[in-house]
């Protein structure tokens, strides 16, 4: 008894300070070599899954709860509100069909990949990653679903991120805005091409290295350029909100919107697509004052397109 | 008077029925570490308690029999795993904070409800102070919700001292 009480006095300091510098080594080691611990981290991943299916349910059962107590009023004026914007996109379908067997046809003419939209499949945002400092979300699909790593995650207005891990019943995506992710893109109206960081702020991403000089306005679109081989060519990344050009620094600054919502959204899409390097869809949209522009960047290949259209 | 309170103190622990806390605090890990990963939406993300720093605080102080530097070390690095660290940064972080905890409680004898709490609020504080000393070291600028995990983590601290009750060592 009297032990147990004076126990807690037993504090010496070689212990304290043996586990202390074993941690620093642990730090340096994991800095240098990282994949030594990936069977750790990929045990915790595994234990993790079960969870987050768990987690799911309260979400996915609140979701059934509000569908089911919407008075008949409500769910008769968004049916009609459904129809209305149904029949808007379908008009717009029909001009997309035409355009899109046009830019078959030129193409065929140009030996270029066609472009092929893959499968799709719906899923929820089940959580957040646990540390708040990153920008990661976790949806109810894994691995049984067909999904793999690298997979582009997109919502109904652009892009949000990749697949980063996947496992049986849950996967993780590392959103565009994480510190750590990177997206190659392509300014809409001048073809440009450029690199689109994650800056760790949800409404804000960073177009870099855009010289002084670049032909760039507030307001541009920012699609997807299909180049990094990770994510498919032509979809909406997000709209140029800020520029700065100072003499200080060779290249501006460029702060773009993202359009997809980041933080608030509900169900993401996750494309089954090869992203194919080659495929260029909005190219047909680019001005013939373009084509000088983005005429100095090496890869002649990709310039093809822009000739089709002068 | 310092008699009469050590006596009071075993009672309590006659009373309390002596518990054995071999199973309870694999456990109570367990359930921490459920709670560190359960997926949230984003505007509660910042809220969350530390409950990893607040178990093995109250598991080194009150059952220092059971677990010392070692069970310190290894509640951190498993922390870094869960939270998808740089493995060894919580580690370090505990180690050090619950040694300065332990050499600075040595003399008190009696660790009473409101000591303890009062306890756990400052080294609650004081491991955000250098986490967030740390992650401007590693060139993050943390936005400032971060601060605030420290009241939920304060408040938490008599429910988790209330259900651990039963298993206090000393």
């Amino acid at each position: 008894m009297e032990q147990n009480i004076f126990a807690r006095d037993a504090q010496s300091l070689r212990p304290a300070l043996l586990a202390a510098i074993t941690a620093i080594a642990l730090m340096l080691a994991d800095w240098q070599h990282a994949d030594w611990f990936n069977p750790a981290r990929h045990l915790v991943r595994r234990a993790m899954d079960p969870l987050y299916v768990f987690a799911s349910y309260p979400i996915l059962s609140g979701d059934w709860l509000t569908e089911q107590a919407q008075s008949e009023d409500r769910l008769r004026r968004e049916n009609a509100a459904l129809k209305a914007e149904l029949l808007q996109n379908n008009v717009r379908l029909q001009k997309f069909a035409e355009l899109s067997a046009e830019n078959t046809r030129l193409r065929g003419l140009l030996n270029t990949p066609l472009i092929i939209d893959g499968r799709m499949l719906i899923s929820e945002i089940i959580g957040t990653d646990p540390d708040p400092l990153r920008h990661i979300l976790v949806i109810n699909r894994g691995s049984d679903d067909g999904l793999s790593a690298g997979q582009m995650v997109l919502d109904d207005q652009g892009v949000i991120g990749q697949l980063m891990d996947v496992m049986t019943h849950s996967s993780r995506i590392l959103l565009i805005s994480d510190k750590e992710s990177a997206v190659s893109v392509r300014i809409q109206r001048t073809g440009m091409r450029g690199i689109l960081n994650g800056t760790g702020d949800s409404g804000r991403l960073s177009l870099q290295y855009v010289p002084n000089t670049a032909d760039i306005q507030l307001g541009d679109q920012v699609f997807t350029s299909g180049l990094g081989e990770r994510f498919p060519a032509g979809y909406a990344v997000g709209i140029v909100s800020a520029i700065s050009r100072t003499g200080s620094t060779e290249f501006a600054q460029i702060a773009v919107k993202p359009k997809a919502l980041l933080e608030g959204g509900h169900h993401v899409v996750i494309l089954f697509s090869e992203p194919l390097a080659k495929e260029q869809p909005h190219t047909d949209s680019v001005t013939t004052k373009a084509t000088g522009k983005s005429g100095s960047k090496p890869n002649q290949a990709l310039e093809k397109p822009h000739y089709a259209a002068q | 008077m310092l008699r009469n309170n050590v006596s009071l103190l075993m009672k309590g622990r006659r009373l309390s029925g002596k518990a054995d806390p071999m199973w309870a605090i694999p456990i109570s890990l367990l359930i921490g570490s459920i709670l560190t990963v359960y997926p949230l939406p984003h505007f509660l993300l910042a809220w969350r308690p530390d409950f990893m720093l607040l178990l093995v605080l109250f598991w080194v102080l009150l059952q220092p029999a059971w677990c010392g530097v070692w069970f310190t070390f290894f509640v951190g690095v498993l922390t870094d795993l869960l939270l998808d660290n740089i493995i060894g940064l919580h580690a370090f972080l505990f180690v050090v904070l619950l040694y300065a905890v332990r050499f600075l409680t040595r003399n008190k004898r009696m660790l009473t409800f409101f000591n303890l709490w009062g306890i756990a609020a400052l080294v609650t504080f004081v491991y955000m102070v250098l986490y967030f000393l740390g992650q401007r070291l590693a060139g993050n600028v943390l936005p400032l919700w971060y601060w605030a995990s420290l009241l939920p983590s304060i408040l938490i601290w008599p429910v988790l001292y209330a259900i651990l009750q039963r298993w206090r060592g000393v």
